[in-house]
This record gives C-alpha cells, sequence and structure tokens, in this order.
C-alpha cells in the first residue's frame, strides 16, 4: 500500500505492568472518545517491526510512550520525526530521539532505512519517575497527561 | 564508550540491545587468565511470582502474557495447562488445535525477528539490520513478510496483536467459524514459501565449527515435534512426567545475578566426581548439571517429527539429524519456521468448530504442573490453588534461566581460547556467543551492558 492511504493511527507503546513504562496504553485510553472515530488506536509493546507494520502504510502516526531524555519526571516531550532526516527533528531541541525501550528508535530508524515511515510521525510522551515492577502511573506522570493528551488532539486534528 | 574503573580497563556498550531486553555481561581477566564470566539478568518472573500469589485462577493467563512482548503466546499457553492440570480438566480436539496454531504464530514472529533483526547480522558482517538496508533489502522485506504473517494468526485467534486477550482456562472466550480462519490459509501459503526460502538462505551462511556436549532437554509430546507436552525428554536420559519437573531439574541462586539458575540434578550428582578431578578453572567456576532448552535441543531430540517440507530443507540445508553447532541455531530456526507454517496450514485444513470455547471446570484445591516449548525452549509453570480457587503459590521458570548457565559456559570456553583479541573484537565476538543462544533477557525493558575488565 502507498504511503497515507490507511486511516491516521495513534499508537501506545510500553508495559502497564512497570509503573510508568504504562504511559502510552494509559493515554490510549484516555484518548478512548476524544480522538474522531476514524483514527485507528493500537496498543503495541515498542518490538519495532511491529511499529513499521503499525504505521508504514499512514499519512500520520502519533507514538505515545514513556521517553528518556534526562528532563524532570513528568515532563511532556513531543518529538516531531522527519522522515527524511536522520537525525530526526526533535522539537524539544535534543540530539536525538531517545526512548527507553530500544525498539521505538530502532524502528525509526529501520522505517527510515527501508521507506517505512509514515508521511508524519509524532512521538508524544512523558519522562517517567519510575520504571520498576507494579501497576499504576507515578503522581508527577499522571498530572502530566492531561496536557500529553491535548497535545495528540491537536496533532491528530 | 569507555570507562575507567581503578586500575582496570572497562569497556561497556549497549550493543547487545540486539538480544531483547535488559541484562548485563561482564568479563574479567586477570595477568593475561580469565578469572570470571558473569552473565546477569533481571528476571520478571521474581516479581509476577509474587504479584500472581492471592489472585484468581484465571487471572495468571492474561498476567503471565504481560512477562515477555515476544513470546505472550507461551507464557499463556504454561499457564493454562498446569492450572488445567490442578483443576484436572483436559483440553483436546479442536480446541487443542487452536491453541496449537496461536502458538505457531508465536514461534514464526518470534524466530523471524531473531534470524533476520537480530543473528543475520553477525553472518553478514554488518553492525545491524539497518546496514541490511543497501545489500540484503529482498531478504529483510521478505522476513518482514514472514513475520507479519505470524502477527496475523495471533490477531485473528487473540483478539488483538500483542498479549493475546482471547485465551482462558479451558480453551478460548470465542472460537472462530470454519468460515473465518479460511482467508488465513491463502496467507499461511504464501508464508511457507517464504519461510523455504529463508531456510535456503541462511543456510547459505558460514559458520564456525562448534561442538557443543551440553545435555539437550526438551518437552515431549507422542506424535508432534514440541509445542504442547505431555512429558519432559533429554538426551541424558531423562523421560520424566511434566510433574516430576521439580525432582530433577532444580532452580538456584547465584552471587552475580538476581536471575536463579538452572541445573540437572540428577547430572549434577553423576558429574560431581568429575568435576573434583579436574583442575582447569571453567570447572572450578562451573556447577555440574547444567544443560540446554531451546531450537537446538528440540531438534536433536525431535527432527524426525518435523513437517515433511522441513525436514527435507533442513537435509538440504546439510543439518543431519541433530544440531550441536550453536552457530547454525539459526538454520535450525528458520526450518523451526517452516515447521510452523506447515503446522499451521493443517490445523487450519482440519479445523471444525467446537460447540464450547472453553472446557467447563469446577473450582477444586490442588496444584497443576504444566510445560510447554516457548520459541527458546521449555517454560515451566506450578500453581497451587485453594479451596476458593486462589493461587497460593506460583512458580515460572523459563527458557533463559535454564540456559543461563550453559550460556555463560560456553562464553567462558570462547574468551579463554581468544584472549589474544583486543578488547573490542573480544566484546563483538562474545556478543555472537551470546546471541546464538537468543536469550530473552528482556520479558522487559532497557539494554544489556557488557563490559570486559583487565587487569
Amino acid at each position: 500500500m502507498s504511503p497515507g492511504r490507511a486511516p491516521d493511527v495513534v499508537i501506545g507503546i510500553g508495559n502497564p505492568l512497570r509503573r510508568d513504562d504504562g504511559i502510552g496504553p494509559a493515554l490510549l485510553a484516555a484518548l478512548h472518545d476524544r480522538l474522531p472515530p476514524t483514527v485507528d488506536r493500537i496498543e503495541l509493546d515498542g518490538e519495532a517491526t511491529r511499529l513499521i507494520e503499525a504505521w508504514s502504510d499512514r499519512r500520520r502516526a502519533v507514538v505515545l510512550d514513556a521517553v528518556c531524555m534526562g528532563a524532570a519526571a513528568g515532563t511532556v516531550h513531543d518529538l516531531r520525526i522527519d522522515p527524511r532526516e536522520p537525525e530526526g527533528t526533535p522539537a524539544v531541541g535534543t540530539p536525538s530521539v531517545s526512548s527507553h525501550h530500544p525498539g521505538l528508535a530502532a524502528a525509526i530508524e529501520l522505517g527510515r532505512a527501508f521507506d517505512r515511515l509514515p508521511r508524519s510521525l509524532r512521538v508524544i510522551g512523558i519522562e517517567p519517575e519510575d520504571l520498576d515492577h507494579g501497576a499504576g502511573l507515578s503522581a508527577s506522570v499522571d498530572g502530566s497527561c492531561a496536557a500529553a493528551i491535548d497535545l495528540v488532539i491537536e496533532a491528530l486534528a | 564508550m569507555t570507562h575507567r574503573a581503578g586500575g582496570s580497563r572497562r569497556l561497556s556498550t549497549g550493543a547487545l540491545a540486539r538480544v531483547e531486553g535488559e541484562g548485563a555481561m561482564h568479563i574479567d581477566i586477570r595477568d593475561g587468565e580469565l578469572v570470571d564470566v558473569q552473565l546477569n539478568i533481571y528476571e520478571p518472573p521474581r516479581f509476577f511470582e509474587g504479584f500472581l500469589r492471592g489472585r484468581g485462577l484465571e487471572e495468571p493467563v492474561d498476567i503471565t502474557a504481560r512477562i515477555c512482548g515476544i513470546c505472550p503466546v507461551a507464557y499463556q499457553m504454561s499457564a493454562c495447562a498446569a492450572i488445567e492440570d490442578a483443576l484436572g480438566i483436559t483440553v483436546d480436539g479442536p480446541l487443542r488445535a487452536l491453541r496449537h496454531l496461536l502458538y505457531c504464530g508465536e514461534w514464526i514472529e518470534s524466530h523471524t525477528l531473531h534470524i533476520h533483526m537480530l543473528h543475520a547480522p553477525d553472518f553478514l558482517g554488518v553492525d545491524s539490520v539497518i546496514e541490511m538496508a543497501q545489500d540484503h533489502r529482498p531478504e529483510v522485506e521478505r522476513g518482514l513478510e514472514i513475520k507479519k504473517i505470524g502477527n496475523e494468526v495471533l490477531s485473528l485467534l487473540g483478539g488483538r496483536a500483542i498479549h493475546p486477550i482471547n485465551v482462558r482456562v479451558g480453551g478460548f472466550y470465542r472460537v472462530p467459524t470454519v468460515a473465518e480462519l479460511q482467508p488465513l490459509r491463502e496467507r499461511l501459503l504464501r508464508g511457507r514459501d517464504l519461510a523455504e526460502e529463508a531456510v535456503d538462505w541462511v543456510a547459505g551462511f558460514s559458520f564456525a565449527d562448534l561442538d557443543i556436549d551440553h545435555e539437550f532437554v526438551a518437552a515431549q509430546h507422542p506424535t508432534d515435534y514440541p509445542f504442547l507436552a505431555e512429558r519432559i525428554e533429554s538426551d541424558g536420559g531423562v523421560d520424566i512426567a511434566v510433574a516430576d519437573f521439580p525432582d530433577h531439574f532444580e532452580e538456584h541462586q547465584v552471587p552475580h545475578s538476581t536471575a536463579l539458575h538452572a541445573r540437572h540434578l540428577g547430572h549434577a550428582e553423576a558429574s560431581t566426581d568429575d568435576a573434583d578431578d579436574a583442575t582447569d578453572a571453567a570447572a572450578v567456576r562451573f556447577e555440574p548439571g547444567n544443560y540446554l532448552v531451546g531450537p537446538l535441543a528440540r531438534y536433536s531430540l525431535f527432527s524426525e517429527r518435523l513437517s515433511a517440507g522441513a525436514r527435507a530443507a533442513a537435509d538440504r540445508a546439510g543439518l543431519g539429524p541433530t544440531c550441536r553447532n550453536p552457530f547454525q541455531s539459526i538454520v535450525v530456526r528458520a526450518v523451526e519456521v517452516l515447521h510452523a507454517y506447515e503446522t499451521a496450514i493443517k490445523l487450519v485444513d482440519g479445523y471444525e468448530r467446537p460447540d464450547l470455547a472453553a472446557v467447563p471446570y469446577d473450582v477444586r484445591p490442588g496444584t497443576g504442573h504444566g510445560v510447554t516449548e516457548a520459541p527458546r525452549g521449555l517454560l515451566y509453570h506450578r500453581y497451587q490453588i485453594d479451596e476458593n480457587g486462589l493461587l497460593s503459590d506460583a512458580v515460572i521458570v523459563p527458557p533463559t534461566s535454564q540456559n543461563q548457565a550453559t550460556i555463560e559456559h560456553d562464553l567462558w570456553h570462547f574468551v579463554e581460547a581468544n584472549l589474544d583479541l583486543d578488547d573490542e573484537s573480544l566484546r563483538r565476538q562474545a556478543e555472537v556467543t551470546i546471541r546464538n543462544h537468543d536469550p530473552c533477557i528482556s520479558c522487559a525493558t532497557h539494554f544489556l551492558d557488557l563490559t570486559v575488565s583487565r587487569t
């Protein structure tokens, strides 16, 4: 399928049993009735080839994930990935995209190398505080979810 | 990245992120002699065992699926097998066939990921699959398609692409109609042909000579190549009921790892005298009784039960009835992918929709044991259920913890024979030695940090 034919997609990545690693699925659930019905929603674990399959024929894709960039816990990140630029173009002014999960960075690289990126890819995430075993988000992350959700709605408007 | 710590030189890298997950490896060399090799794996099942206690007997099926993003079906299948054993119910006929089909989808996905994305770069002289875009693009594209069709099996039967939500104790929440399963057939036929090409491709790689003599252990079924199992077998003479696993195989704590190491007790006792006589450092460092589970073990014990096409492809690839070279595990995995496709086609063709989606059961107290073959090898679960249907105990023994001591053993011998390599070469080739065994270090997040220390 040529890029851009399939509906826009929002992809939540993470493991809800690793505390703040569950940011992606938590945001995805919170967005349940706040996105146009035409937008596909997919929960993934972050494995690179599944990510590629999920976004490769889309015009727009938004990935929700815990993003570790050394900022204060709860910081909302909004990274815009340029399909043509090897370094990407993160909106927050850091040199490269960095997620705690190697899958996302690998998926972006792999997608770029094999022409399997959507035309527009944004990674909207929150700096995690706690990635230990257990359920539930930490308070600093939970308090930032509303801002992240607004960004997703704006990105897919 | 280079660190300096005291008088020792340490190199560390996150490159083993190509092994799924988190963990660390440390090689310690003093005065030109190998002193220690340690593979540290942070093993989430320990957390899950505690997390499960006090929960209802239906819950492990969904909760343990979260242990690993790559092999959730394996955790579901072993959990079901153990709980159904405790409840005294048997899942057979079309329900068993559907589970077998779902498991085929997972084997296809997991093995294909390892073959194409993680392992093939080691044989092609490139650092990662990204570098294969230039010279091996069609092969990677083929791998992505083989894997995608496996995921279609998972999505159809499991209810979604990851962590299937349709599996339950006794069977499934909903079973497909014959018509719903039929479209899968064309896709599986396509996948079968691609999988056959992939075997021929990896068979053409060059393999270093290595012949390991570890005991091979695998789940056993009277007629099938190992997936869903009834007994446990080894080439060291083990032929036991699943419930006897704890009497023959033991997990024990080692100082350098939060993960438990497993050993074969009978083998350990039999070998102790030999170890006393041995003078080499490896014999002192390693306790006897380590064994190997996974593709090499399954293949070597049961290769005659492979599907016809897979058997023929294995012959073309030059594999004999057994395979003891870990480098050739990439070929064995490719053969198992082809076997999974051919098995899946047979299961779809023979499918008749059962009247009930799940075998009904009455709650009763008891202990159940379950073993199935995860892509990486034998996965054992044990649950103790009380009179209210709540879990009073849970034990999970994943393949990687069973293989950990064996992987360290292989690493020791590799490093000892290659001490003259510079740190970078040593690190890269040690990674290959680990990757041959496809350890699922993960079951979660993060990187494997590898250090070489020379003093």
